[in-house]
């Protein structure tokens, strides 16, 4: 696979997954603030 | 009294059982079939791993703040979206039931797709469509005519499928939201595993790179076509059950206190991480197929039925091993895919009569399913294929884009939005800045006009699929006015109070 694939693959990854995680990770901290 | 009345009424009002729920629902009801089928063939077609660019400025300009002002307004009004709309200015009531007239037509000719996926199912045992998919497909399953204008009867066992779709989601809706977030916990994770399972399978047969490489290779001279910025914005509003009123009528079951802004962020983005993931699953399978027919990926490639009902099905027979497992894999992860959005789309409408009328959810739910479903057999008679074309590109192209237009100017000028940025700030995880106004009041209404005016164009040069027109005036046109008239009717009759 071309190099361009896969640096499109791991910006799809970090911006997708990566912004998912922030987010929940998010509601999960304020959540749990007292 | 107006206002004991009121508060009485929202007190009364059903409620998700979790935040979590609320957001499983709200996903699962984004996340549908066109995140299998649609998104990697488009994202095939428009330049490859190049789509991600416009893809993600479309889902940051439009799909989220979208879905915020949807949620919020929803959760603000505590209605589902004729009244939230009427709130606002009267007559917008009328726009209101209409959007959610859209929703209860998407969920009558979506049925049938879902009726399909349980005939597959059940031939998934004996792999029934052997080495000719297609022909099985239009020919055995469907029993296609030759035109619209040759309707005949119902297929069936299609009947059969769609009797068992409308029961599924009467079973869920009968006991309202509270029975919809024990759902979904199943319903919205389950496909996901199911489709990593199959992703897991497809990308250790030969040829399944091939199939990557063709799906992820970017191709950034197409970024320069604005087409293809349209399309990214076309599939992120579609994609996300967008202007239907689905996220209104969720909303409104959310508490008054209620998060909105990072719920939208999560939906919008596990959505697109879906669709994204779907890609590497589908074309894993298709650079297999590919490798085995000794063809170019390019020549195996499909979207929509002709992916999950005859390219899936084809590349499923040919597996080494285990096919009937794998078979039943992917039609229980298309039905539950499916059936998510399908009591979401359902749900936006009968809101509506809840809000105005009273009527319980389980009364509506039952009322809903005995009139939809003789009506979604019209989809499984052996003209029922074009019809369900029609009916789509009426209600997607035309009805869809025309209410997000309305929405978007409604809410962006009609509205206090400043005052409803500040009320969506203060309860929120994640602050909003002005660049939501702007998404709301410019960019969606621009991108949206846009695609109308292109879509009208198109269709004034040559009449859509090649169907007669007077077949494209009674089910595309025809529909949509259908249910203007219908919305305008649910507008004028009075509001029964909670003292009745």
């Amino acid at each position: 696979m071309p190099l361009s694939a896969w640096i499109m693959f791991l910006a799809g990854c970090v911006i997708l997954y990566g912004g998912l995680a922030l987010c929940i990770g998010i509601a999960v901290h304020k959540r749990n603030k007292p | 009294m107006l206002r004991r009345n009121s508060m009485t009424m929202t007190e009364n009002r059903d409620r998700w059982n979790s935040r979590t729920s609320f957001i499983m629902a709200a996903v699962g009801s984004a996340v549908g079939l066109g995140n299998v089928w649609r998104f990697p063939y488009v994202a095939y077609t428009s330049g490859g791993g190049a789509f991600l660019i416009p893809y993600f400025v479309a889902l940051f300009t439009a799909g989220i703040p979208m879905l915020i002002l949807e949620m919020g307004i929803g959760q603000r009004m505590q209605k589902g979206a004729p009244l939230a709309f009427g709130a606002i200015r009267k007559p917008l009531q009328w726009f209101g039931w209409w959007a959610a007239g859209l929703s209860a037509g998407i969920v009558i000719y979506y049925s049938t797709i879902l009726a399909w996926s349980w005939v597959y199912l059940w031939h998934s045992f004996t792999q029934a469509w052997g080495d000719q998919p297609e022909t099985f497909f239009f020919q055995n399953v469907l029993q296609r005519s030759a035109g619209p204008g040759e309707i005949g009867w119902p297929v069936l066992s299609l009947v059969i499928g769609m009797a068992l779709t409308w029961l599924t989601i009467y079973l869920i809706l009968r006991k309202g939201v509270r029975n919809v977030s024990k759902v979904v916990m199943v319903t919205v994770p389950l496909p996901l595993i199911l489709l990593a399972i199959l992703l897991v399978r497809g990308l250790t047969l030969p040829g399944a790179m091939d199939g990557i490489r063709y799906y992820l290779t970017p191709d950034f001279s197409k970024l320069t076509d604005i087409r293809i910025w349209l399309r990214a914005y076309g599939q992120i509003f579609f994609s996300l059950s967008l202007a239907s009123g689905v996220m209104i009528g969720y909303g409104s079951y959310l508490g008054k206190k209620a998060e909105i802004t990072n719920s939208a962020f999560i939906t919008g983005l596990a959505n697109c991480g879906t669709s994204f993931f779907a890609g590497f699953v589908v074309f894993s399978m298709l650079g297999y197929l590919a490798k085995i027919q000794g063809l170019p990926v390019s020549e195996v490639t499909a979207g929509g039925t002709g992916l999950a009902f005859i390219a899936f099905p084809t590349a499923i027979s040919q597996l080494p091993a285990l096919n009937i497992l794998f078979g039943l894999i992917f039609f229980i992860a298309l039905l539950t895919l499916g059936i998510d959005s399908a009591f979401a789309l359902q749900e936006a409408f009968t809101t509506g009569f809840y809000d105005k009328w009273k009527i319980p959810p389980q009364k509506l739910a039952k009322y809903f399913v005995l009139i939809a479903f003789p009506v979604s057999l019209i989809f499984v008679t052996r003209g029922g294929y074009y019809w369900f074309d029609i009916v789509d590109k009426w209600i997607c192209d035309f009805g869809l884009v025309i209410s997000g237009l309305i929405q978007c100017l409604a809410i962006g000028f009609l509205y206090p939005v400043n005052d409803f940025r500040d009320y969506l700030n203060q309860q929120s995880e994640v602050r909003i800045g002005k660049w939501w106004i702007w998404a709301l009041r410019y960019v969606t209404p621009v991108v949206l006009m846009v695609i109308l005016v292109g879509n009208l164009k198109q269709e004034i040069k040559e009449a859509y699929g090649g169907y007669p027109r007077w077949a494209t005036l009674i089910g595309g046109w025809g529909v949509v006015l259908f249910l203007a008239v219908l919305g305008y009717f649910l507008w004028k009759r009075p509001e029964k109070s909670e003292s009745e």
